[in-house]
């Protein structure tokens, strides 16, 4: 047996409450000898060591007692088929499985002594006949392993998360945080106030960003990533079949254009695109209304108010700041701003009554997670609970089991195994009794107790509590709706719901995955797992960083700027780099996600100007069958699109039969992508941008087309400058002029120039630029332009080259 | 990937570790075996199909009312689904009378969970930790590395536990594929104002083109060098993978999309069978039928419209592999089971399922495991009569022998997947050390 290890090679020691347990008899407290230690063995900070449960069961156990044991104990062996089958160590998952197996075992008693004792000691009939006494050394491993995995040992990092981690300094966060929240690099101003006054300017500087229009199209995308309600945006939705539209309609209560069919593409001038728009942002929209008019964001819940642009508002025959249904739209300024509407009669009240709760009252919430005869709204409880409250009701699921489920004894009310959860789902999905028909309704509008619905509810508006735990805010009789407020049972648990610290926690969860590029870690269960401690530890600072912003967050009042200061500033979002690799427990921090096909093309618009769409993207298309986007100049970008590239690039739609998640890892699509972007983008940009007054230049303000590089660097000093300052401009990095990078870069620029010039002398390469590459068309309208054609030195061309490569560097569609 | 779990971070540690500083250009040798996970999304009506059980559910409305439905396709019992209502709607006869003796079906799977998220984990990891990969993505991380595809995802459940990057063909999107098959060629222009807006036959000299690319990749290489944080590493493995391959899709066959949700959804499978062929996929998983699947009141004449979906993409891949000579094997699952008592009509979540093996004819070939057999099974009579209170439990079997046994084990997703790792002869692979699939029992093996 080899037991001797570099201690000062493995980072890890007892962690904590989950240490070992006292009188260990390993190590220097245990009696083993110091240097005759098991690898995988850790080092405490006092020196002493910690063997976790897993080292202890393949250095010790297992070489000394199981190996021995499974000679017979195993498949084809002659105690094949008992109750102890171990596997040879050969195959990497055996140690998870042998554990498991040993642990099973455990289980096996006589007298309240364990069989795995007694069989091999021959205290009971052993067919292998006694293996050892009962007092022995290895009768003593043994016991010392089930007092083991009963109790198992963890190892937690020697190195905290927070040691070795090198954080960005002030201005690289300045220009991380910009790209992410304001879509663009930090204008050199602001950069100057953070380098003048340190870490702290930021909160001035990013507080004025988040009034910028981006950051509230970041807002809503934060918060659709959530909820899925964008799947209803025309641009992600698939047929009319299942739409918001033809879903949200009812009764005569709505206006539809003058009786056009679900054929929204086709009504004129988009106004179909424009009312889907607005009825499938209406709930990310509760969010940036508090951003904008700085309200807690308890509001996403609390409103009193539906919020409707002039499209939606006429749909549903309401005025529109006092602009009646029916005014042309290019009469109504600024259309597409969504108002607040207090009253919205056929839809959210009925017979004197009404119920209006942010979110919840709002049909693109309601219809993305529809109900049916039998669901009774738990579906809507789930996501409540889950999007709004912090609690995945799935996660607290026990395993069933079905041989003791009585299916006629309306097992959801009365069977042990399932009133865990319908305890408390089947309130809350009580408290949605007004939006449908007991659970039923292929269109959602208010429908209070006393409604003539369509299918019985015959306990007041809902099913009896005979049949389902009654509606309430919880489980229980104290948290019962009571009657009085049944005909406002969304407002009572929006108003209760946003109270609770799982709402703060739920929102902070949200922003903070979103900044940080990735979901939540998972915290890891099964100790043989290799790298489980330092997974572990990772989670557990998650965990608690989590629990200091939501602390931070309520502090603010619910704040939701206050909170994304905080995220902006924590070491996860700023981790630049480690002092060592494979540090396991540093999993989570830093950048290296794909960036949001969103957030690329903000880069994109800003950096270099460019819309990365199709050729005339501002033509109307105002009859006949639509393309999406051409109504509002914003969605028409290929990396926006559905149709073109957003979720082959990884990005998501949202839409029931779509992608919900976003895929935070580069494809080779999403390479594909990336690489004809920076083909087509750089061809696009840098023939326009030095057509462009030098003021408004984005790329070129040092240089012009007719500056041919000299191959000697320091003599081309606007040159370099200009590719030191493209790395910072399109990758975010700070780079000297003698770095590689920049002068690699240089090199590239020198060596296409000439040999492009030189094939254009020699007739092989035009001297002329084709489109879309020349100056001489707006690629928008097909309007002639004055701009470049000729490129007879090559300059232009090889300047298109450094620009891709810049684009292709990772750290263009890379989180930083 | 739906997220980015922590499992996943663990497996880019080993990702890294594994790949170094070099990127695998060249498709690692496998098993020339193509492996489509086909996901029934909602929760299959297995006494609908493929574990026939008379008695509960019987009326005049329901998709089996009569001991005349039961039939037997090469050894292996099923039920001539369809609705007294509309008899035309009758999926299951056609497809097991196709296709029954490839089959492999195995009853009295104990998904122990009637919730969706926890069922589709489970019987598509083997696992219900979230954050563990899919078998299709097992695959596709230990044999498909340096392939540009190596999972091809078609609106399914696509989690990837870091091993791999799954390439999601949103048929909404694929036709823009063509134009990354040249990506120095410029997008299509518009004619507007009397002139084209694009004349260009190239964006860059193919020789400007190959400098950009290959000092794109150095800087890449670089930075990895000095990148030391985790997230940064697998972020920069998975890019330069993802940028060494894909000039790969310019052999990529691309689908024609239409209108037809279903069409589609075929169109896409027989893209990603060629791109196997090509070389340049290693595993797929395709979701498949719609919401009505989830039966909750809704009628059974409905969900076995739904399982026809189902069945006719299950049909398509096998024939399409036929014809293709792939050896294909479809591991054909669904959330859970449905309970055997009637709701107002259909039926509600069961932890008890099953799932469905189907080889093409290039597979069988292979002798990878046997077919027209079934494993595994539930209490009642397929002919009923069955009590509610005692019909469709899982029975325990011998995991080697598959024989009833009252000492065996009740199956669990675990252990078929896990035995399908031993087909797939990755059981030993170090890149699924993070991804054990451990059963409390002697190991099952599919004969």
């Amino acid at each position: 047996m080899r037991w001797l290890f570099a201690l000062s090679l493995l980072g890890l020691a007892c962690a904590g409450d989950k240490g070992r347990p006292e009188g260990g008899g390993r190590g220097p407290d245990g009696g083993a000898p110091e240097t005759d230690l098991p690898d995988g063995a850790a080092g405490l900070p006092d020196g002493k060591l910690c063997v976790g449960t897993d080292v202890y069961f393949r250095e010790v156990a297992w070489p000394q007692v199981l190996s021995q044991c499974q000679v017979c104990h195993t498949t084809g062996g002659v105690a094949d088929g008992t109750r102890l089958q171990l596997r040879p160590l050969a195959s990497p998952s055996a140690l998870a499985q042998n554990m498991l197996a040993v642990r099973s075992a455990m289980q096996l008693e006589a007298g309240g002594e364990k069989l795995l004792l007694l069989k091999p000691t021959g205290q009971v009939t052993h067919r292998g006949g006694t293996l050892f006494a009962p007092d022995s050394e290895r009768a003593e491993v043994l016991r010392r392993l089930i007092t083991e995995l009963e109790a198992p040992v963890t190892c937690a990092p020697v190195r905290p998360v927070t040691e070795g981690v090198l954080l960005l300094d002030e201005v690289d966060t300045l220009i991380k945080a910009s790209f992410q929240l304001a879509g663009r690099p930090p204008t050199p101003d602001e950069i100057a106030q953070v380098q003048t006054n340190g870490i702290a300017a930021l909160d001035e500087v990013l507080t004025l960003q988040m009034r910028e229009p981006a950051f509230f199209e970041r807002v809503r995308e934060i918060f659709g990533d959530v909820l899925l309600t964008d799947g209803f945006r025309a641009n992600n939705t698939d047929t009319n079949e299942g739409n918001i539209l033809s879903s949200v309609l009812h009764a005569s209560s709505v206006d539809r254009f003058g009786g056009e069919d679900y054929d929204w593409r086709s009504w004129p001038r988009g106004e179909g695109i424009h009312l889907v728009e607005a009825l499938a942002r209406e709930p990310v929209e509760f969010f940036v209304q508090a951003v904008k008019n700085d309200r807690p964001l308890s509001e996403v819940l609390t409103a009193r108010h539906r919020l409707l642009t002039a499209y939606s508002a006429r749909f549903y025959g309401v005025t529109y700041r006092g602009v009646a249904p029916g005014t042309p739209f290019e009469n109504i300024p600024n259309a597409d701003d969504y108002e607040v509407t207090s009253s919205v009669p056929g839809i959210n009240e009925a017979n004197g009554t009404g119920e209006y709760a942010g979110v919840l009252t709002t049909p693109a919430w309601l219809l993305r997670y529809p109900s049916s005869p039998t669901n009774f709204n738990r579906k809507r409880a789930r996501f409540t609970l889950k999007f709004f409250m912090d609690f995945d009701i799935m996660k607290a699921a026990p395993r069933i089991d079905a041989a003791a489920v009585d299916l006629e004894d309306t097992p959801t009310l009365k069977n042990a195994q399932c009133i865990g959860c319908h305890t408390l789902l089947d309130p809350l999905a009580g408290m949605y009794l007004n939006e449908d028909e007991c659970g039923y309704e292929g269109s959602v509008f208010y429908q209070p107790p006393g409604s003539p619905k369509y299918a019985p509810c015959p306990d007041r508006g809902w099913t009896p509590s005979t049949a389902m735990f009654p509606p309430g805010i919880g489980a229980g009789a104290a948290n019962a709706l009571s009657d009085v407020d049944r005909p406002r049972a969304l407002e009572v648990l929006g108003a209760h719901a946003a109270t609770q610290r799982g709402f703060a926690r739920s929102m902070v969860v949200g922003v903070a995955t979103s900044l940080w590029g990735r979901a939540l870690l998972v915290p890891p269960t099964d100790t043989t797992l290799p790298d489980y401690v330092g997974l572990d530890a990772a989670s557990a600072a998650e965990a608690t960083e989590l629990e200091r912003l939501t602390d931070t967050f309520i502090a603010s009042g619910l704040r939701l700027p206050v909170l994304v200061l905080e995220v902006v500033k924590s070491q996860v979002f700023r981790a630049g780099n480690a002092d060592m690799i494979d540090r396991v427990e540093l999993t989570g921090l830093g950048g290296g996600s794909l960036v949001t096909p969103e957030l690329l093309d903000r880069k994109l618009r800003s950096a270099l100007g460019l819309v990365w769409s199709g050729h005339g993207w501002a033509s109307s298309g105002d009859t006949g069958y639509q393309s999406l986007g051409r109504h509002d100049g914003t969605s028409d970008a290929y990396l926006l699109q559905r149709e073109r590239f957003k979720t082959l690039y990884g990005g998501l739609d949202g839409s029931f039969q779509g992608v919900k998640t976003r895929s935070r890892t580069p494809s080779s699509l999403t390479a594909a992508i990336v690489e004809h972007l920076a083909l087509e983008g750089s061809c696009i940009a840098v023939t326009r941008d030095f057509d462009a007054p030098v003021a408004e230049r984005k790329l070129f303000p040092r240089v012009e087309k007719t500056v041919v590089p000299t191959g000697v660097a320091a003599t081309d000093a606007a040159l370099v400058d200009t590719i030191r300052e493209l790395h910072l401009r399109l990758l975010g990095v700070r780079v000297a002029n003698e770095s590689e990078e920049v002068q690699e870069l240089y090199s590239l620029l020198r060596e296409v120039q000439t040999e492009g010039a030189a094939a254009v002398v020699a007739g092989t390469q035009p001297a002329t630029l084709e489109r879309p590459c020349s100056g001489d068309v707006d690629l928008a309208t097909g309007l002639p332009l004055t701009g470049t054609t000729l490129d007879d030195l090559y300059v232009i061309r090889a300047w298109q080259a450094v620009v891709a490569t810049l684009l292709m560097d990772p750290r263009f569609t890379l989180e930083k | 990937m739906n997220r980015r779990s922590f499992l996943s971070g663990l497996s880019v540690t080993l990702w890294s570790a594994m790949a170094g500083n070099r990127v695998m250009a060249q498709a690692t040798k496998a098993r020339p075996v193509f492996w489509v996970q086909l996901h029934a999304g909602g929760g299959w009506d297995q006494m609908l199909f493929c574990d026939p059980k008379l008695g509960p559910r019987v009326s005049a409305d329901g998709g089996f009312h009569s001991a005349s439905q039961l039939q037997v396709a090469s050894g292996i019992p099923y039920v001539d689904a369809y609705s007294m209502g509309n008899p035309a709607i009758r999926p299951v006869g056609p497809f097991f009378t196709q296709f029954a003796d490839r089959l492999t079906v195995i009853n009295g799977i104990d998904v122990g969970s009637n919730n969706h998220d926890v069922g589709v984990r489970y019987s598509m990891c083997g696992s219900a930790l979230e954050g563990f990969p899919i078998f299709a993505a097992q695959v596709a991380g230990v044999l498909g590395r340096g392939r540009v595809m190596p999972l091809v995802d078609i609106s399914g459940y696509d989690e990837a536990g870091g091993l791999t990057s799954p390439v999601r063909l949103d048929y909404r999107g694929v036709p823009g594929i063509v134009a990354l098959q040249d990506v120095a060629k410029p997008s299509s222009g518009a004619y507007l104002h009397n002139q084209s807006t694009v004349t260009a036959q190239r964006l860059m000299t193919t020789q400007t083109h190959a400098k950009v690319r290959a000092l794109a990749m150095a800087r890449a290489e670089r930075l990895q060098r000095t990148q030391r944080l985790p997230g940064w590493q697998s972020g920069l493995t998975a890019w330069r993978e993802a940028m060494t391959v894909s000039p790969e899709l310019s052999r990529l066959p691309v689908a024609d999309i239409g209108s037809d949700q279903l069409a589609n959804t075929k169109a896409l499978a027989t893209m990603g069978m060629r791109g196997f062929k090509e070389g340049l996929a290693m595993s797929m998983t395709i979701s498949a039928g719609g919401p009505n699947l989830d039966s909750h009141g809704i009628a059974d004449v409905d969900h076995l419209a739904e399982l026809a979906q189902v069945f006719e993409v299950a049909r398509h891949v096998l024939l399409t592999a036929d014809a293709e000579l792939v050896p294909t094997v479809l591991v054909m699952t669904s959330d859970f089971g449905r309970t055997p008592v009637r709701e107002t009509s259909g039926s509600g979540h069961w932890p008890i399922g099953s799932m469905m093996l189907a080889q093409s004819q290039a597979a069988l070939a292979l002798n990878l495991f046997p077919a027209a057999k079934v494993i595994g099974g539930t209490t009642g009579d397929p002919m009923g009569p069955n009590p509610l209170n005692t019909v469709l439990q899982a029975r325990k079997i011998d995991p080697a022998t598959h024989a009833f046994s009252d000492t065996g084990v009740k199956l669990t997703p675990t252990h078929v997947l896990r035995a399908l790792r031993q087909v797939a002869g990755i059981q030993d692979a170090p890149e699924l050390r993070a991804f054990p699939l451990a059963i409390d029992s002697a190991p099952f093996t599919l004969g």
